[in-house]
């Protein structure tokens, strides 16, 4: 996220809404691109961040201290992603349980793979595709990860592994 | 390279550089500067059709009005479903923060006055009981919490029981008074009602959930939530119950009634405390009824225009039934050769003395002109 003077959050967090207007424009393109990792569909995308503006302006009164306004609003876009992505409801179930499972061979990734590897990822749940484009896109460490999904750290990093699990386990079942 | 190596080029490769589609923010910006302050949200989910409602509502009538004329711990309250007011027909008295009902005298109250995030609980009343608790919590490095505390609400209540909530919620954001004929501030499943000769909104999922949400007389951008939650068996009387308590609701002091001749004097009062702080308010004449020629930069909330816009001015104020000023402001341009006609309009409530509350956005126009 984009770095965002305070006194424009707090501006904004008393119903400024030119103030929130400036927060709109500074935060959409890095928005945009994380629930574009997400989502991977422009059109959502934008309806996500949207979404999480809305929000954001209807909320802005909970963020007490603005310092933690980029956090804040990673969550919100993370989170509009996700409930756009669960209600396309498009994702299929991947039977395997990878939780304990030792990493095993993945199939060579030269750049033409770089399509199998995404096609693999799409098919992932909305909450394994969150927490992977978090910490793989937008290369947040796990804490943040964390902050930006509500979850405790172990809990994240737990999600991560077995997120990963299963993308393995996808790149496996590619025909 | 590692699966983790891969896919994080993968996607700065499909991702890193997109953009979003050119307008996007102005869009945004646009669709939050002329929307109304949101109201609470409060889990609405699809209910009944208005007939099941209305047959709820027939049936209560005579409680309502047993109620009503209670002006406090009453006698039996008669009529309506066997046993639906409450065991021997003995009411409780609530009467704190403005608000003034009966309730059956066989519920407990179980909280009052706990302080939550801009939110105050001023009890829980019902067979069952609820409580409201706040946890500090302590970020760890690199992690950002939102504040200090986490507080929420328990509500315990089992088979046969109902629990009801009653709530004062604060900004901000700030919300607009409630006015019945703004359909787009109803939420799914929610319409307006009538509670205590002011409007509400009413929201009945048809079973096991009844609430309201109500403006608070005198305070620009309070609410009041009730809300009653209850499981089966016996849902009939306990919805009549809760039907019938705040079919009875009364506002304790009553509303004030605001003086229209006062109406210019508070108008110049607003307008001049505005203006102060932002030069957008400028143009709008002090003498309500009457408008004026202007140019202006920029509209009361938005960014600045790329040009100097030629407008009207009007300014508009009338009494509301909360008991506050709502001042109507309005800017309308003609058409030429580089825009189309076209208006604007502003609206913002005043304390009876005068003093701006908040301001809310009216409709959006069709198209805003030399919009950045």
């Amino acid at each position: 996220m984009t770095v965002i003077a305070a006194n424009v959050v707090l501006a904004a967090r008393s119903g400024d809404a030119g103030a929130f207007a400036t927060l709109v424009h500074a935060e959409t393109p890095s928005a945009y691109r994380l629930a574009l990792s997400i989502l991977r569909s422009p059109a959502e995308a934008e309806d996500a961040v949207q979404d999480a503006f809305l929000r954001a302006w209807r909320d802005i009164g909970s963020l007490r201290v603005p310092d933690r306004w980029p956090a804040w609003f990673r969550r919100l876009v993370v989170r509009a992603a996700i409930d756009k992505a669960r209600r396309r409801n498009r994702v299929r179930e991947i039977v395997l349980d990878a939780a304990g499972e030792e990493p095993g061979p993945v199939p060579a990734l030269g750049t033409e793979d770089r399509l199998e590897l995404l096609s693999a990822y799409d098919r992932l749940s909305p909450d394994d595709r969150a927490i992977l484009a978090l910490r793989y896109f937008a290369d947040l460490e796990m804490p943040d990860v964390a902050a930006a999904l509500g979850i405790p750290l172990g809990t994240a990093k737990s999600r991560s592994h077995r997120a990963l699990g299963r993308l393995r386990a996808q790149l496996r079942q590619e025909p | 390279m590692n699966i983790e190596d891969r896919l994080s080029e993968a996607l700065k490769g499909e991702v890193g550089d997109a953009n979003p589609s050119p307008g996007l923010a102005d869009r945004i910006a646009l669709h939050v500067a002329v929307t109304r302050r949101p109201a609470i949200r409060l889990n609405p989910r699809i209910g009944f059709g208005m007939a099941a409602i209305l047959v709820v509502a027939v049936a209560l009538v005579p409680i309502a009005a047993s109620l009503r004329s209670n002006g406090g711990p009453a006698g039996p309250a008669t009529g309506g479903p066997s046993g639906a007011i409450g065991v021997n027909g003995e009411l409780a008295h609530f009467h704190r923060d403005g608000l003034a009902f009966d309730y059956p005298a066989s519920w407990h109250a179980s909280v009052s006055g706990f302080n939550m995030h801009y939110s105050t609980i001023l009890d829980f009343v019902g067979s069952g009981s609820g409580s409201a608790t706040c946890n500090a919590v302590t970020p760890g490095p690199g992690e950002d919490f939102i504040s200090g505390s986490e507080c929420g609400q328990t509500l315990d209540y089992g088979p046969g029981q109902v629990i009801v909530s009653i709530s004062r919620q604060y900004g901000p954001p700030m919300v607009s008074p409630i006015d019945p004929t703004d359909t787009s501030a109803l939420q799914a499943g929610q319409k307006y009602v009538t509670v205590g000769g002011l409007p509400a909104m009413f929201f009945d999922d048809g079973g096991t959930q009844l609430s309201w949400i109500m403006s608070v007389p005198g305070q620009v951008g309070q609410r009041y939530v009730i809300q009653a939650d209850m499981k089966a068996p016996g849902i009939d009387v306990m919805r009549a119950q809760v039907q019938a308590m705040v079919a009875g609701l009364r506002f304790d002091p009553a509303p004030a009634v605001l003086n229209p001749a006062n109406g210019p004097r508070v108008a110049a009062t607003g307008l001049g405390q505005l203006a102060a702080k932002d030069a957008s308010y400028d143009c709008f004449p002090t003498i309500p009824g009457t408008s004026a020629e202007s140019t202006v930069t920029e509209f009361p909330g938005y960014s600045a225009l790329q040009k100097p816009l030629p407008v009207t001015c009007a300014t508009e104020i009338r009494p509301d039934v909360l008991g506050l000023w709502e001042m109507t402001l309005t800017e309308s341009w003609t058409a030429a050769a580089d825009r189309s006609a076209g208006s604007l309009t502003t609206t913002v409530w005043l304390d009876p003395d005068g003093t701006p509350g908040m301001t809310g956005g009216g409709p959006a126009p069709s198209e805003i002109p030399y919009w950045p």
